[in-house]
């Protein structure tokens, strides 16, 4: 095929409202939908010690309501609508979006507002309380009572040095969201929650000056406040040089490893990204090859990048087969990371790694809901919504020699941090997480 | 500024949604093509439907639908499993095999400039399976493997044992995937048979949406126009039989912090005559956020991130089920709960509240559900696989806005009528299992 690679372009306008609000306005008429996307730049790094998964539960509170909307009333007013919503709390980051009919974008419009501008006269104890009791019953959820649900939060643990931002999930540890209080909800809420702190993105079926004026309609009059400070983050991650090991309730080892990389704001990313693909990106790639197909001692294995807005990671998780161990997982995997030294990617597989990442990307970029969000991303974590418009070219871009370098660079033994997830002895049970020394 | 925030501004002017009104083309060997073209971005998705559907055998062979479509695209015209990798990976495609209870659907998706490739290899996969004895005694192995593993998330206990209690030996008993019993005796004459039976130019179907070429019939034509098949064995599901007092059953998972809680009933066929008030039903029992399930056991006592419900509609009656984890301690009371807000469906109307609410979400959505040309190709999916009409989404609204307050109580009544409902729990025998031995007898049943 030689059919030249169409390049994309999403044309957008970035505006600021008075009261330091940054609009983007993206038009798109293929369908009567709308996505508003209100993404506010902070997320689990910004969170005081001893109140670990703080930022997430208050994205839980801001669904409970504000001066003019009442409780339950933002889920059922976009829902009755036709709309789809949620929000998402991140290291660096927390979103609230919605998508509807864009007829409604008012309605998503005035919700948003409300709960920027008047989030305070409505939250009570009782509300903080509930919404405490549904998060640890998240936790228990998607962590605890998961089979390997445990594994991410202990590299972190040991990854990073004790008091390093990204050192503790977005979840955050029960006794932390034991700890809570309305006066934490309220300082949050004035340090975070201000206007200039914010990126709210318009995308779909819109006149982008008509979205303007309706966005500066519903969010003009909130007053700005003093930009905050982000916490300055340690230059190196640490890395733990011996294997850890977390007993769960798994009948096979699934091994973790996870290495330092670029940020989302660094230039080789997108390399990164291609790296991990080459790795594990699909069923052709290096690992994926050797140790599932040839010697059959994994059940899976993936590899992915973390859009990280300070120090970016690589990680690569493999499942053994039953009757393998950790260890000898873990000797195939870096036996067959090894190879790449004198086996490096060829241009096949680094042609393979770039369409793999384009055609995901436009998966990603097909829907308003998605695009708003890319857009709010670059925003908000590189101060350039243009990477959206660029992040396709980019990656074609990246050489097999860059792929390379990269691959060299990154996989050292010296730096990662490794997690051996294993079978429980029978006859015990599962009980507290692993102790958490902060 | 004259804004009155008090109150939820009134919505603009509504823009008409076009539903997509497809191209259509039949080729002498019976295959049907059916397209959309969507053009403002570079890329396509192409779905090959087949009849082919885990509902077509007996419960002695569950898996059969679903190994076979694992398999299919690890050796196809001469090349191994290996090789197809290399071939799908390096033109970037989304390659995915599903085979659901209704139909095995073989989904590309791919950049637009890849779409002449992407459409070679849909064609080798499907006209050339090799069934390689190496890749299929492999892929057997792989499946066992993920079987077993999944014996340690609750959730897919629930699920399996769950589709027993309603199901019994019905097709629908089995997950689609099989249990280890069953898979483990599949060998690669059984996949052959399957292939050779179901998947036929005479019953399949290729649905494309998205930045299609001008000459993209052509392309299909070249690909598919000389498939040839014996004549296909396309079965229609066996109509389910009514369980009588499904009954209450227990999985025992010591240490688990929460219990998994379903209480399911047999549902209705997609395309039964209740079918617009069954899920203005659900919709309110559990299918929304404001749910009464949801607002209940989430938003009134945080015992869980979540409850909710859903309705399966299937060729024949698929499950209508409620669920939640929930912290331990509570698992009794939740059950109750549960069964409270059950009964009060049975036995009261719905305010009409909760009549616009459920409507609204379901016919304003429309716009959303028809956006992407993925979700296109997957909509004109599903016309084919249960015979929609070509009006059904345009009157879609028209029938779900019929629904009466009185239709939903009588739905209810009928179908969530407690000698029907299977209950569930999945959790610590120890803290859990004496409490909920005051609601009636408990099977204690192993992990299947």
């Amino acid at each position: 095929m030689t059919t030249p690679t169409r390049a994309i372009r999403f044309s957008f306008e970035t505006r600021e409202l008075d009261n330091g609000l940054k609009v983007i306005l993206q038009p798109d008429c293929s369908s009567p939908v709308v996505a508003v996307h209100l993404m506010y730049h902070v997320g689990s790094k910004n969170e005081r010690p001893g109140r670990t998964g703080f930022a997430h539960l208050f994205e839980h509170l801001l669904f409970q309501g504000s001066e003019h909307v009442g409780e339950a009333e933002h889920f059922r007013l976009i829902q009755e609508a036709g709309g789809t919503l949620n929000g998402s709390t991140w290291f660096d980051r927390t979103n609230y979006f919605e998508t509807v009919p864009s007829h409604q974008l008012d309605l998503a419009l005035w919700l948003e507002a409300d709960r920027m501008g008047w989030f305070l006269p409505s939250i009570t104890q009782a509300k903080l309380d509930n919404q405490r009791d549904v998060v640890k019953n998240e936790r228990r959820q998607s962590y605890e009572n998961r089979p390997y649900g445990l594994a991410t939060e202990t590299v972190l643990q040991h990854a990073f040095l004790p008091g390093h931002p990204y050192r503790h999930p977005t979840i955050g540890y029960m006794e932390d969201l034991d700890r809570a209080t309305l006066d934490d909800v309220k300082d949050f809420f004035h340090t975070w929650y201000g206007p200039g702190n914010a990126v709210l993105v318009i995308c779909g079926d819109i006149d982008p000056e008509d979205a303007l004026r309706r966005a500066d309609r519903f969010f003009g009059e909130i007053p700005s406040r003093p930009s905050p400070l982000s916490p300055s983050v340690p230059a190196s991650a640490g890395g733990s040089s011996t294997v850890v090991r977390l007993e769960d309730s798994v009948s096979v080892p699934r091994v973790y490893m996870m290495y330092p990389a670029p940020s989302f704001q660094e230039s080789d990313y997108e390399a990164s990204a291609l790296v991990a693909s080459v790795l594990a990106g699909g069923r052709s790639s290096r690992l994926f090859r050797e140790l599932v197909y040839e010697r059959r001692i994994a059940a899976d294995v993936h590899a992915f990048v973390w859009p990280l807005e300070e120090i970016g990671t690589l990680w690569l998780v493999a499942t053994a087969r039953p009757g393998v161990s950790a260890e000898a997982l873990q000797s195939g995997l870096d036996e067959t990371i090894a190879r790449l030294a004198v086996e490096p990617p060829s241009e096949e597989e680094a042609s393979g790694a770039r369409n793999r990442a384009r055609r995901q990307l436009l998966l990603q970029l097909e829907s308003v809901g998605g695009r708003a969000g890319a857009f709010a991303h670059a925003a908000v974590l590189r101060g350039e919504p243009e990477y959206v418009n660029v992040s396709f070219g980019r990656y074609g871009a990246v050489e097999v020699g860059d792929v390379r370098d990269l691959a060299s660079r990154l996989l050292a033994v010296e730096g990662r941090t490794v997690v051996h997830v294993i079978p429980r002895e029978p006859g015990t049970h599962s009980d507290p997480p692993p102790e958490v020394s902060r | 500024m004259n804004l009155d925030r008090s109150r939820a501004p009134e919505p603009g002017a509504t823009r008409a949604l076009a539903i997509p009104r497809p191209h259509r083309l039949r080729f002498e060997n019976g295959m049907n093509v059916v397209w959309v073209r969507r053009d403002h971005l570079p890329e396509a998705t192409l779905s090959l439907v087949v009849p082919a559907g885990a509902d077509s055998t007996g419960t002695q062979y569950a898996g059969l639908a679903s190994l076979v479509a694992k398999v299919l695209p690890e050796g196809a015209a001469g090349r191994n499993a290996r090789e197809m990798a290399v071939w799908l990976d390096g033109l970037g495609l989304q390659f995915r095999v599903a085979a659901g209870y209704d139909s095995s659907v073989l989904r590309v998706q791919a950049l637009s400039e890849q779409l002449e490739p992407a459409l070679d290899a849909l064609s080798a996969v499907v006209l050339e399976p090799d069934f390689l004895e190496a890749e299929v005694d492999r892929c057997r192995g792989e499946r066992l493997d993920a079987i077993r593993r999944l014996r340690d998330e609750p959730v897919e206990v629930a699920a399996d044992v769950l589709a027993e209690l309603l199901y019994g030996e019905h097709p629908y008993g089995r997950l689609a995937r099989g249990r280890v019993g069953t898979v483990e005796r599949l060998g690669r004459a059984d996949l052959v048979e399957f292939y050779r039976r179901r998947f036929s130019p005479r019953v399949a179907t290729l649905v494309a949406c998205g930045d299609l070429p001008d000459d993209f019939e052509d392309l299909v034509a070249a690909r598919f126009g000389g498939w040839r098949g014996m004549e296909a064995d396309a079965p229609s599901p066996a109509s389910v039989l009514e369980t009588s007092n499904p009954g209450f059953a227990f999985v025992d998972r010591p240490g688990s912090g929460q219990s998994e809680i379903r209480i399911g009933g047999t549902g209705l066929r997609r395309g039964d005559p209740d079918e617009p008030a069954a899920r203005v039903t659900n919709a309110i029992l559990g299918g929304l956020f404001n749910s009464r399930l949801n607002m209940n056991l989430r938003e009134d006592k945080g015992w869980t991130y979540g409850a909710r419900s859903s309705l399966a509609l299937r060729r024949s009656s698929g499950p209508w089920t409620l669920r939640a984890a929930v912290e331990t301690p509570v698992t009794g009371e939740a059950v109750r709960e549960m069964l409270r807000e059950v009964r009060r469906m049975r036995e009261s109307l719905p305010t009409e509240g909760e009549m616009r609410n459920s409507a609204g979400s379901l016919t304003q959505s429309l716009p959303l559900r028809f956006e992407t040309s993925g979700q296109i190709a997957g909509m004109l999916v599903e016309q084919v696989v249960y015979g929609l009409s070509d009006d059904y989404w345009t009157t879609f609204s028209t029938r779900i806005e019929g629904v009466s307050r009185q239709r939903v109580q009588d739905l209810a009544s009928r179908l969530l009528d407690s000698g029907r409902l299977a209950i569930l729990v999945v959790g610590d025998a120890e803290a859990v299992l004496r409490d909920l031995e005051n609601l009636g007898p408990v099977t204690v049943r192993k992990v299947p």
